[in-house]
């Protein structure tokens, strides 16, 4: 790395390589047998440089692709004239990376898929649950002009179960992602099993508003949204709803909204992000006033404020190494008026408690609508969930809908934002959402 | 670049099934937002995937180095002999081929000044629409040179190369933005890049007209869906069931997808052809060197067909038809579409609007997402048509469904079909830009559509 950089050097006046190494291990359970197990073992480098007052970019998949100089030289030439801003600051002390999960054989993972098959066995025969566990340890290394030469280990584990409705379909699904090892429990398998059990009866719903409860999963359908509105990016280019509106009320008292960089052992954690910036936990909304926006080194001048940490090489769609950083979430947090995840549905007469949704990356996201069609929902009846709705959507705007949160639940989930993690989240109860059905 | 492929031959063993892909990529970027570059890039990868089949299942590995080919093969056998089972590939010809493309206009030998300039036209062209805010041109050029070889004596080399243009406009008044999608291209040829001025303003004149339509208002419609729509309905509600890895999955999914069943009126035809030219899902031989074949999935409303790799066909005892892709060497291949399309019916639009007394007429696709038999998208805009005349303009819509009572809704499709020139899919991680859909117009009763 040292000698690429080196010859950078020589050629430009300022530089930055972004070193990733990956090495994943991912065993599948289809039908109750082990369907594949895939490894992956690459590196991926990006060279950023200022020359001639432009920056310019470029990506290779070795550190002898000398190359990557030139092209960076020749994307150089058609950038505006700017430059790229490279970072010299102390990483965050932060915990991402467990001695367990580096040290798991794929044998290992192979006997956690068969203990899982193993628990549902025992208490419900009829489900073969599909299971994908995922194991991934990885190396950032980031070395810059500014004097900056840091790396970091990380490493992460993903375990993914679902389970399948008489006709063959996915019926319920259940997801775990962190830094750190986890034993899915046995009481996690007997809440799978009873959702299953509930959604064997079937309901249409007709057209109305009515109480609904998002799972801290299916809430990253609607964390998208905020993190565009939020993202510094979208506050430059003034197409946010945001723009403006710091110290403003924008959701009710009853939530408050961070996102932690550097929570122990987070799905997002990690010291810095992807341009060199310390990881921070950043409120972004506090008790439903509008605290920060999330902001990148590119728009700290435009925007006279600092950078949170959150330039991440990956879209909602890819983490592709020739993905140029931008604003995402490192785990963003939910937190407020919690009650106990009985409580929060308790009190409710009719409504609906949505697990997983579909569609979260369609509709006008930077305007924060959502209609998104319920994959897995659940009818609350006097209190209990007592069958899966089908054919139905939910739809509003998250400016408006925010403010109707009621309260929060406890038992944090992983925030799933299409492929990826984006925090953690427990169920948010919503006074009343627009409901389509089909009754 | 020139390749022996003995070196990756020679990493083989003859053990059980095994195969190896080695790929040079190189993708070339240009970003603007409204008239500013924002990137430039040509980026280079190059790295391989080793796969092996000596048991229940397969090993895979992905690597950089061509060196490391035979370390990638015996990784994947230690992979393969943990998995127990006796799982058997359909048969394949042994395939030794060459494709090399030769474009109508390459792009490669387009210079990057000509292709930033002309993009800047257009965002500029687009920006100049009064009401328009913001603008995001993006070129994006992708050449891989593929090499396969299997332990059978299969010996491919093969050139992939798309390039295209895509916009995303956004208008602005008082707060309210709204925002649509425009492509070119999609191909091997940069032809289609040219001549593209009242596309522009077209498509930008109708992102400022959606700030003065209305929210649709949520609720069950009778819906007719242009071209692009169509496809993304085709290709969100069947045709991801249609790929048969699902079938891995699940005995009881192996007996709703039987072959044989009545899935829609007789009116529809569904086919997935990766052999067409000039589209984004065209290809020749898939990532386990079977050639992609034209396939029926649905014939006059019945289940015909579906797509298939080796281990997919060989579990139900089918053919393969050359549907097994990867986004590039990073990845194992699956199960994808090439090019689906519902085939031409026999109505006119004007007789479909004519005959539609309460519905929406939706333009311009915008992304969508299936999970088993429910499925959901959105659209860019829509029309409400009353007593069979297209009326005020409505927008924020996205419609959702069952596949199996949908389908059997369709009741009126035109005769001409366009496929569009934007492709793009999302499986197991993989986002494929090589896949394509299209439909003629058609009509689907009894729609429910999200709003408030």
């Amino acid at each position: 790395m040292n000698s690429l950089f080196n010859k950078a050097m020589q050629k430009c006046d300022e530089a930055e390589i972004y070193k990733r190494e990956e090495y994943i291990t991912d065993i599948s359970v289809q039908n109750g047998k082990i369907q594949c197990v895939k490894g992956n073992k690459v590196v991926g480098i990006t060279l950023r440089i200022n020359k001639d007052g432009r920056n310019g970019s470029a990506v290779a998949t070795s550190l002898n692709d000398e190359t990557i100089i030139d092209r960076a030289l020749l994307s150089s030439r058609y950038q505006k004239e700017k430059t790229l801003k490279f970072k010299n600051l102390e990483p965050s002390k932060v915990n991402c990376f467990d001695e367990k999960v580096k040290n798991l054989s794929t044998e290992d993972l192979k006997n956690e898929c068969q203990r899982i098959l193993d628990v549902f066995k025992k208490h419900d025969e009829k489900i073969v649950p599909d299971i994908i566990i995922n194991r991934t340890l990885k190396n950032i290394h980031i070395k810059n002009s500014s004097g900056f030469d840091n790396s970091y280990d990380k490493t992460q584990y993903s375990i993914f179960i679902l389970t399948k409705s008489n006709a063959g379909f996915m019926e319920v699904f259940y997801v775990y992602n962190a830094s750190e090892f986890k034993q899915v429990s046995e009481e996690d398998i007997k809440q799978i099993i009873h959702k299953h059990n509930i959604s064997q009866n079937r309901v249409k719903i007709k057209t109305e508003k009515m109480p609904i409860v998002f799972s801290g999963s299916a809430f990253g359908s609607l964390m998208i949204r905020l993190l565009s509105g939020v993202n510094g990016g979208n506050i430059v280019k003034e197409v946010s709803p945001l723009n403006g509106k710091i110290g403003e009320k924008i959701a009710s008292d009853a939530i408050t909204i961070r996102d932690n960089g550097k929570m122990d052992f987070g799905t997002g954690t990690c010291p810095f992000d992807d341009e060199a910036c310390p990881t921070n936990d950043t409120v972004i909304i506090d008790k439903g006033v509008l605290k920060n926006y999330l902001i990148a080194p590119s728009q700290e001048e435009k925007l006279n404020m600092k950078p949170t940490g959150n330039s991440f090489k990956r879209t909602m769609f890819s983490n592709d190494i020739e993905d140029q950083p931008s604003v995402d979430s490192s785990n963003f947090i939910i937190e407020g008026n919690n009650l106990p995840d009985d409580e929060l549905i308790k009190g409710i007469k009719k409504g609906i408690y949505i697990d997983s949704v579909m569609g979260a990356h369609t509709g006008n996201i930077p305007a924060g609508e959502y209609s998104l069609n319920i994959g897995c929902g659940y009818l609350i009846e006097d209190g209990k969930l007592t069958s899966k709705v089908m054919d139905a959507m939910v739809a509003g705007n998250i400016y408006e809908d925010l403010l109707k949160i009621e309260a929060i639940g406890t038992n944090l989930e992983p925030i799933r934002a299409l492929f990826y993690t984006m925090g953690y989240s427990p169920a948010v109860l919503f006074k009343d959402l627009s409901i389509v059905g089909s009754e | 670049m020139y390749m022996d492929m003995n070196v990756l031959n020679k990493a083989l063993t003859d053990e059980g099934y095994q195969d190896l892909r080695y790929e040079n990529l190189s993708i070339t970027s240009i970003k603007i937002k409204n008239d500013e570059i924002k990137e430039v890039s040509v980026t280079n990868k190059e790295g391989g995937h080793a796969r092996v089949l000596l048991g229940g299942g397969f090993g895979t590995f992905s690597f950089n180095k061509l060196e490391d080919a035979k370390q990638a093969i015996n990784e994947c056998i230690e992979f393969s002999k943990i998995i127990p089972g006796d799982k058997e590939l359909a048969e394949a010809p042994v395939v030794i081929d060459k494709i090399i493309l030769t474009p109508e206009i390459d792009p490669r030998e387009i210079s990057l000044d000509e292709k930033k300039e002309l993009l800047l036209k257009y965002s500029k062209l687009a920006k100049e629409i009064e009401g328009i805010s913001l603008v995001e041109a993006n070129y994006y050029e992708h050449y891989n040179k593929k090499y396969f070889v299997n332990n059978e004596g299969s010996q491919i080399e093969q050139e992939q190369l798309i390039c295209g243009m895509a916009f995303v406009m956004t208008s602005k008044k008082e707060g309210l933005t709204q925002q649509t999608r425009l492509a070119f291209g999609g191909c091997e040829s940069f032809a289609d890049m040219y001549n593209k001025d009242e596309e522009i303003k077209m498509k930008a004149e109708q992102t400022v007209d959606l700030l003065s339509a209305k929210p649709v208002k949520g609720g069950i419609y009778d819906v007719i869906l242009d071209n692009a729509v169509g496809g993304l309905f085709i290709h969100e509600a069947f045709g991801h069931l249609s790929e048969a890895d699902n079938l891995l999955r699940s005995d009881a999914l192996k007996e709703t997808m039987k072959l044989g069943r009545q899935f829609a009126s007789p009116l529809l035809n569904v086919i997935d052809d990766p052999s067409i030219e000039g589209i984004p899902g065209n290809y020749v031989y898939d990532d386990e060197g079977v050639k992609g074949t034209e396939t029926y999935l649905i014939k006059e409303g019945i289940l015909s067909g579906r797509l298939h790799s080796r281990e997919t066909a060989g579990h139900v005892g089918e053919k393969p038809t050359g549907h097994c892709r990867a986004k590039n060497f990073e990845y194992t291949p699956i199960v994808r579409m090439g090019n689906i399309y519902i085939d031409e019916g026999p109505h006119t639009f004007e007789e479909m609007i004519k005959a539609t007394d309460r519905g929406i007429y939706l333009f311009g696709a915008a992304g969508g997402q299936t999970s088993g038999e429910m499925f959901t998208f959105a659209v860019q805009g829509g029309y409400i048509i009353e007593n069979g005349q297209i009326k005020e303009m409505v927008r924020d819509i996205v419609l959702t469904g069952n596949l199996f009572t949908t389908l059997k809704n369709i009741d009126m499709i035109s005769n001409d079909r366009k496929m569009k020139k934007r492709g793009g899919c999302g499986k197991g991680g993989q986002i494929m830009i090589k896949s394509g859909y299209g439909s003629p117009f058609i009509r689907i009763k009894s729609m429910a559509i999200g709003g408030k």
